[in-house]
């Protein structure tokens, strides 16, 4: 099946672009310049952490808002979801750090590239990133990324502060 | 009330996370701020940062009123009549709200703002030659395809990230529930 997108993909793609499409080696190739695989499992990683947190919020909101139950039962009940939370938490590690799902991920990403970009491009892009002024841009970004956004939530809050004064 | 409204914004905006403490912003070189200058402007910056404000002011005021509406329901120390009326409240104030967040989004000195902080980033980050080896690479041919295809990429590669977590997400959810 995946086999067949990629190939329809590819197809589609050198149809209207009459140009070399990409090929999967050399998707790989950028991927492994761009550190894609890193990426990918430290994002899967990220989720593995965050999620037993959201799931907790949202069990103990449903426990404190159920209208059904009086103070001791919710609080049994508080106290369950509280046993029950490393046994998620467990659960979640393993299933989101397995390999295979990078694998399984890093396979469905390689026909995006090709959908996208020719030979050519991957092949500059490749390049590009293999540079040191590219590779230091791999380094850097996340973190510059992070800063900017910073940066405009600062700048936002300080109107919305100003806002608050002048109204005062 | 639109005190009220401000307030929210604030506590809102507040409530998105700590930021570093304001590294005063060094004042970079003139070369450095040239440079930045150029990358910005090979990056089309200006206009993507106005465009995903624009996006923002549309998105934001719904999220903003789900995640206050959702606050007023959790507040157990609320009786039934004063949480109807909260909610009621919010509602007549929504839109007000979603008008004041898009004034300060679409603000045109936002984004002139934005410029200054991004020069003493980016100057702490890059050298000058750094910066203008980055803007030659924006303004090839691949550099410029990639800037315009990548949100793209980005948006299509997280889907599949979705589509393939979520069946063992919801497995772990399933044992949390039976156990």
């Amino acid at each position: 099946m995946k086999k067949i997108a990629f190939a329809a993909a590819v197809f589609a793609f050198a149809a209207v672009a009459h140009a070399a499409p990409a090929t999967e080696a050399s998707i790989r190739e950028l991927m492994e310049t761009t550190g894609a695989r890193a990426n990918m499992a430290s994002s899967l990683q990220n989720l593995a952490k965050a999620l037993p947190q959201i799931l907790r919020m949202r069990a103990e909101t449903m426990v404190r808002n159920n209208p059904k139950l009086n103070d001791d039962q919710r609080k049994a009940e508080l106290a369950n979801v509280e046993r029950r939370m490393p046994i998620i938490t467990v659960a979640l590690q393993k299933d989101l750090n397995d390999p295979k799902l990078v694998d399984e991920l890093y396979n469905q990403v390689v026909p995006l590239y090709a959908k996208h970009f020719t030979q050519d491009d991957v092949k500059a892009l490749t390049a590009f990133y293999r540079s040191p002024t590219g590779k230091k841009s791999l380094e850097v970004m996340p973190m510059l990324m992070g800063e900017s956004a910073q940066a405009a939530q600062k700048l936002v809050q300080e109107r919305a502060k100003r806002i608050v004064e002048q109204t005062k | 009330m639109k005190k009220i409204v401000v307030a929210l914004i604030a506590s809102f905006a507040l409530a998105q996370g700590v930021y570093a403490a304001d590294a005063a912003p060094a004042s970079p070189s003139p070369e450095n701020a040239a440079a930045v200058r150029e990358l910005l402007d090979a990056m089309n910056y200006r206009t993507t940062f106005k465009a995903s404000m624009e996006q923002m002011a549309k998105t934001m005021p719904t999220v903003m009123r789900q995640q206050m509406e959702a606050t007023v329901k959790a507040d157990t120390s609320l009786s039934d009549a004063q949480r109807k009326e909260r909610l009621h409240q919010l509602e007549a104030q929504a839109p007000k709200m979603a008008e004041m967040l898009n004034s300060i989004l679409t603000d045109p000195g936002l984004v002139t703002d934005m410029e200054v902080e991004m020069t003493a980033l980016y100057s702490r980050h890059f050298t000058a030659d750094e910066l203008k080896q980055i803007a030659a690479y924006y303004r090839t041919p691949v550099g410029m395809k990639s800037m315009q295809v990548m949100p793209q990429v980005m948006a299509e590669s997280m889907a599949i990230g979705q589509r393939v977590t979520m069946p063992r997400i919801q497995k772990a959810m399933e044992q949390f529930r039976k156990k």
